[in-house]
């Protein structure tokens, strides 16, 4: 009799242990389908995205000037450290700044970046070099100006703000709101810059490209 | 006069021609905690192709903005179609996955998903690019999601509903040896119990 009464006392704790678990004891989930007097309305809303977009897809580099006897040149970069631009600083008008750079969204920020000078031949790159950058990146040349296969970009607007020097990795475009890279719905920023070419370089590659990019950072 | 008109032609499509992506602006975000060892499925993200030609999108996982939370190795994140075709003013959305490796430091993880325009790259030219970024965010924890930490995550549910199989299975020979009994009576109008064709006994 004991024994049957041990089982019994098994039987119902498993019943509700089981009945527990199936009510889904452990709570919290309130949601479910519409009571009565409630209705509930599913609709869908626009995806917002935070997005830049620059104009032209390229630019021609030009306002060539720089180097030394016998290696200065006003149309290509003269060696040492001679300079072309995609504009035109100190800025005096609107056409000096040719790339249009805008961007769109919610409150964010514009950062920007530079990437290698690659050769069309596709030898040894310049690498992108600064006077601020830390790492392996510091421009070695004289007066802190790029070194051998070294070279620097320097973007520049209408604000009077000095040209600033770009870094490989994204850094806060100050030329886009005049001293800081803070952007709003729909702004605009018109943008140049110089390119400085190596201290010295022995590649005969005379066609070169390289990259700048602008891009479009949520807030912190 | 013919060389001005070539000269227009020609440099139109150049004047406008653009280069402009865009990312989400709500941040990628795991549903629930990340557990050591374990892979997951992010919520896919949209892209939006806002230059006047086509872009091969590719999303790189790159800190940029300072804050609090660890970083995110590039090899955790899993994009699946890296380099996919976007065309002018259309959206798209890139598939995700999260794998965290047995090692992983608990804690809370946070990163930027760095969406890049293909910038096509024109000999001799200061090619201009665009990029957008959005933030990927996830907690991960130590403790492993089932009994083991290389039992996958279904492997849980499945076993949950066996455990609740076996339960069933011991209550109902429980219920057997305990000698209890249902007895299903049904009451006839004059109260008198109905004489129920089952309930005979030869």
């Amino acid at each position: 009799m004991g024994n049957r009464w041990v089982w019994f006392v098994v039987a119902v704790l498993l019943v509700v242990v089981i009945g527990k678990v199936g009510s889904g004891s452990g709570g919290g989930n309130t949601a479910g389908p519409a009571h009565e007097g409630q209705l509930t309305i599913h609709f869908s809303a626009i995806t917002t995205f935070n997005t830049v977009t620059i104009s032209p897809s390229d630019a021609q580099c030009g306002h060539y000037h720089g180097g030394k006897y016998p290696n200065e040149s006003s149309n290509t970069l003269g060696q040492p450290n001679g300079m072309c631009s995609v504009g035109q600083y100190p800025v005096t008008k609107i056409e000096d700044l040719p790339i249009k750079i805008t961007y769109s969204g919610l409150a964010g920020s514009v950062y920007i970046k530079s990437g290698n000078a690659i050769p069309a031949d596709n030898g040894t790159q310049w690498r992108l070099c600064g006077p601020h950058n830390g790492e392996k990146s510091i421009c070695t040349g004289p007066e802190a100006k790029p070194g051998p296969y070294q070279f620097a970009v320097k973007n520049f607007a209408g604000s009077g703000l000095p040209p600033t020097t770009l870094t490989a990795y994204p850094v806060c475009d100050y030329q886009f709101d005049d001293g800081s890279c803070s952007a709003v719905r729909t702004q605009s920023q018109q943008e140049g810059f110089d390119i400085i070419g190596p201290y010295w370089q022995k590649n005969p590659s005379t066609t070169w490209s390289v990259t700048v990019t602008w891009i479009a950072v949520p807030a912190k | 006069m013919l060389a001005a008109l070539a000269a227009v032609w020609w440099a139109a499509p150049a004047a406008q021609a653009s280069v402009g992506v865009g990312v989400q602006a709500a941040p990628v975000r795991l549903a629930g905690v990340a557990r050591v060892g374990q892979n997951y499925q992010l919520p896919a993200l949209a892209v939006i192709n806002t230059g006047s030609r086509p872009e091969a999108i590719t999303v790189r996982v790159q800190r940029i903005l300072p804050g609090p939370g660890r970083a995110v190795p590039p090899a955790w994140v899993r994009v699946d179609r890296q380099g996919m075709r976007v065309a002018p003013h259309a959206e798209a959305s890139i598939p995700l996955g999260l794998s965290v490796p047995g090692g992983a430091k608990p804690g809370v993880y946070l990163t930027e998903l760095v969406v890049y325009g293909s910038a096509l790259v024109r000999a001799g030219t200061a090619n201009l690019g665009a990029a957008a970024a959005t933030k990927l965010e996830f907690r991960v924890t130590a403790g492993p999601a089932g009994l083991l930490g290389f039992v996958p995550g279904w492997a849980g549910w499945a076993g949950g509903w066996l455990f609740l199989l076996a339960l069933l299975a011991v209550a109902g020979t429980a219920a057997r040896r305990s000698g209890l009994r249902l007895r299903l009576v049904r009451s006839t109008a004059g109260g008198q119990p109905a004489d129920l064709p089952w309930s005979r006994h030869g």
